[in-house]
């Protein structure tokens, strides 16, 4: 087994130094920094306090859609130049289990999200606790000279360790989205295939809520039964937005209880697409 | 007739098999992880009805409501608006104030600033509208005035669907009902229902009884004082306590009760009469 | 009698072509055997076949009937696949890596620990003569550098059986040359090369064994020079021949009931001219050897 680990090790190593030099990559990162970057021009609009929330939206907003671009992009890339350089015939040539490649692979595009999510997270707390620093200095002189009744509420101010729970999450559903992909790409002839029919498969995913719903209210038995089956089938990816629930407290915060129940979700599918993509690739000649 | 096990449709038909059916036990295995979650993160997220979207939102941005870019395409939306603002663009601007809010209807200041946009920045607009007559610049205003104060009404009622008790937004209906509609009964109600909101700041009560004794409703602001004096904080000059307890013994002259003291219902320390404590218009600045 | 490093028996793989499942055959029954310390060429058209039994060879195809065996082992497992090293046709390698990284990391994969790598990596480097050039990105090497990378990848671990895929393709005949001395290392420190190519010269210079293939089948196989060998003609190569001399020497011939076919002057290969015209004067001493 422990060769194995090895194997997985050097080819996770390797698939994520590959893709960090990916161009793709490199343009994604720069956009949604920038992105988040461009926060400091909402100052413009006076949102007051709510300007935090009106920032967090916006960086945690870029750092889903670019990093599910990601995801399904980089990894579909990374699977399939090693088919197309036949680097993976020389791969599979040595004594390396398939089984070991593709989890190498899945998890060099993990460390990758990991590095996506990091960068993003960070910068987008580090400007919001700046930004919120100003605001309480400047709620503290209101309340001083008596134009406000109290400090910056709590409400209004952002929960720097929300951000952190959001990051985590958000990274698991980026790496269950890059082992669908894997699962696509596992049986696909083309990259392009395999991107356009994971997107489809994440909108799927998100719409899944309303097939978890709809099966009661249809009336033919048939199509009630139909999208039963498929509420079952798809993951429900709107489990991973409540960015803003956890970084602003409302009078209801989100129990740990059901962030617990996110993350045993994610590594269920994560499991589960990995050896279903497994699965797949066994049987693939190369 | 055997079985043709290398055949494309016998392999392929297997692993559409092998994997749907994985799935769905996967997905029977993590429903209880599935509904713990679900059931805490649904409670707080609006609902959203597509038909909500109206012919305001392209086919893209559709796509990218149901990739759960809502928040960001919303946000995205807002800032359009304030393009359309610059255009004084009253439709468009509409259009994308309704838009954002029903994609986030999370934030506040989105209904707040959105309010404020369709009662008072296009009834401007309308004012300064150099294609009408002088003449008829100001009926014009006055009207347009009223108008959008009952559309930006309707706007915050749906708001406050979505943040029951929010002050902000209690707030902005409240000053629609005294500033552009001078519906005095109406205002009354909305800053009594400010003052009850949470973290509402301490004006607010006062405004509701100044209200109240401008529809002549002297008993009923006297019962409000005394209800709300003895939960202001002591050492909180925002409270002003004192100035309340004037209204409270001004009232009493006024309306010829004896005077309610109980260990509630006692001065602030170092309290003194107001010089006005027997004129009640000018104590409190009421026009009755 | 020692396992022989790769058995083939009865092997045949079939392709199912499309929704309606057009089969196609690609190696029909074919059997032969490679023994240990042999120099093995394979030989064939484009689509005889070559390419998909050294793909069930290296484990990457599954046989449809018959079997295939390295070292007395399955050619799929993961066991026997240590015991192989491959260069693939026309290689790719990772060009953000140095030539020492590349090596390094293949070595990792083959299960050379950390103490061994460093000295192991510069032995191969060594051997394919890519010292110097090491520390370079695998980027920025020529076809013929690239061919050695990947010949250093495919020894780095001791394999007891390489196998090549056109090792020379686009490499110059110096580079060709360097590589046909590599499999002639190889064969003196015992281990078993397969080698698959077009440059019928190089596998005539130096395979011990042929098989060759056309239309999936075997058509021929045995060692070189008894397939090679014509029974009825031998070549003798004269010195100071004077045209003169061709009637005396026909009449003694005659007399044993031999007959001479041609006079032909002699000639020396391309390679070898090439050689003495361009190479340093080691590979000239190889070449006129």
């Amino acid at each position: 087994m422990i060769p194995a680990l090895q194997h997985i090790g050097f080819i996770g190593r390797l698939t994520f130094l590959e893709a960090v030099r990916q161009r793709f990559f490199n343009f994604l990162v720069l956009l949604a920094l920038a992105l988040i970057g461009c926060a400091g021009f909402f100052r413009q609009f006076d949102f007051g306090p709510q300007e935090l929330a009106f920032t967090a939206n916006f960086g945690l907003g870029s750092m889903v859609f670019f990093g599910s671009i990601l995801a399904v992009v980089v990894t579909a890339q990374l699977f399939f130049s090693e088919l197309d350089n036949r680097t993976a015939l020389t791969l599979l040539a040595k004594p390396v289990q398939r089984w070991a490649f593709i989890a190498g692979k899945l998890l060099g595009v993990a460390m990758l999200m990991l590095v996506f999510v990091v960068l993003l997270t960070t910068l987008l707390g580090a400007y919001l606790w700046w930004r919120q620093g100003q605001f309480i200095a400047l709620w503290h002189l209101a309340h001083l000279a008596g134009s406000v009744d109290t400090e910056l509420p709590e409400s209004m101010r952002v929960h720097f360790d929300g951000l952190a729970i959001n990051a985590l999450l958000q990274w698991l559903k980026f790496v269950v989205l890059g082992s669908i992909t894997m699962v696509v790409a596992s049986f696909a002839n083309t990259n392009m295939y395999t991107v356009a029919v994971s997107f489809f498969i994440y909108l799927i995913c998100q719409l899944q809520y309303i097939a978890l719903e709809a099966y009661q209210t249809v009336d033919s038995a048939v199509v009630g039964s139909l999208v039963w089956v498929l509420s079952f089938i798809f993951p429900n990816f709107q489990l991973y937005s409540v960015g803003e629930m956890l970084v602003f407290t409302s009078k209801n915060p989100v129990p740990p209880g059901a962030v617990w129940a996110a993350i045993g979700y994610s590594v269920v599918y994560i499991a589960v697409f990995y050896g279903l993509a497994v699965f797949s690739f066994l049987s693939r000649e190369i | 007739m055997t079985l043709d096990r290398t055949s494309w449709w016998w392999r392929r038909g297997r692993a559409v098999v092998v994997i749907f059916t994985t799935l769905f036990a996967a997905g029977l295995v993590a429903r209880p992880l599935q509904e713990a979650a679900w059931v805490e993160v649904k409670a707080r997220q609006p609902e959203m009805n597509v038909h909500d979207l109206g012919d305001n939102i392209g086919q893209g941005m559709l796509l990218g409501v149901f990739w759960g870019f809502r928040t960001v395409l919303a946000d995205f939306i807002w800032l359009q608006g304030y393009h359309y603002w610059e255009q004084r663009d009253q439709p468009d601007l509409e259009a994308m104030i309704y838009l954002s809010t029903t994609l986030d209807p999370r934030m506040v200041s989105f209904w707040d600033n959105g309010s404020s946009e369709i009662a008072l920045d296009i009834p401007a607009w309308v004012y300064r509208n150099a294609t009408l007559p002088r003449d008829q610049q100001a009926a014009a205003y006055r009207k347009a005035r009223t108008v959008q104060a009952e559309r930006a009404l309707s706007f915050l009622d749906r708001g406050l669907a979505f943040h029951p008790g929010e002050f902000i937004l209690l707030k902005d209906q409240a000053t629609l009902y005294d500033n552009s509609l001078h519906e005095v009964a109406k205002a009354a109600e909305k800053w009594r229902e400010a003052a009850e909101a949470d973290d509402s700041p301490f004006f607010a009560g006062r405004l509701y009884v100044r209200h109240l004794l401008k529809m002549g409703k002297k008993m009923e602001a006297y019962a409000y004082l005394k209800k709300i004096y003895p939960r202001l904080p002591a050492d909180a000059p925002d409270a002003q306590k004192a100035v309340l307890w004037d209204w409270i013994v001004g009232l009493e002259h006024n309306l010829q009760v004896p005077h309610a003291e109980t260990p509630q219902l006692t001065p602030p320390p170092g309290w003194t009469p107001d010089p006005e404590i027997d004129d009640l218009a000018k104590l409190i600045d009421v026009d009755f | 009698m020692s396992t022989p490093a790769i058995r083939i028996e009865h092997l045949t793989k079939d392709f199912r072509l499309g929704l309606r499942g057009v089969k196609l055959r690609a190696v029909d029954d074919l059997s032969f055997e490679v023994a240990d310390n042999q120099v093995l060429g394979l030989l064939g058209p484009n689509g005889s076949g070559k390419s998909t039994t050294m793909k069930v060879i290296l484990g990457l195809l599954e046989p449809t009937l018959g079997k295939c065996e390295i070292f007395g082992m399955r050619s799929d497992s993961v066991a026997a696949r240590r015991l192989v090293g491959y260069l693939p046709e026309s290689p790719y390698f990772y060009r953000f890596l140095t030539g020492r990284e590349l090596v390094a990391y293949y070595a990792g994969i083959c299960g050379i620990t950390r103490a061994e790598k460093p000295k192991r990596v510069a032995e191969v480097l060594e051997l394919v003569g890519l010292t110097a050039a090491a520390d370079r990105r695998v980027g920025t090497y020529s076809k013929g550098m690239l061919q050695r990378i990947g010949l250093a990848q495919a020894i780095v671990h001791d394999p007891r059986l390489v196998i090549l895929d056109e090792p020379t393709a686009g490499v110059d005949p110096i580079g060709s040359q360097a590589i046909s001395e590599l499999i002639r290392e190889l064969k003196r420190r015992g281990k078993t090369v397969l080698l698959c190519s077009h440059l019928l010269a190089q596998v005539e210079d130096v395979c011990d064994h042929l098989v060759i293939l056309n239309q999936g089948r075997l058509v021929a196989q045995g060692p070189v020079e008894e397939l090679l060998r014509r029974e009825d003609l031998c070549n003798l190569a004269v010195e100071n021949f004077a045209p003169a001399m061709r009637a005396e020497i026909e009449a003694v011939l005659a007399r044993h009931g031999a007959r001479l076919r041609r006079v032909d002057p002699a000639r020396v290969t391309l390679d070898r001219l090439f050689l003495e015209k361009v190479g340093t004067k080691e590979q000239q001493d190889k070449g006129t050897a």
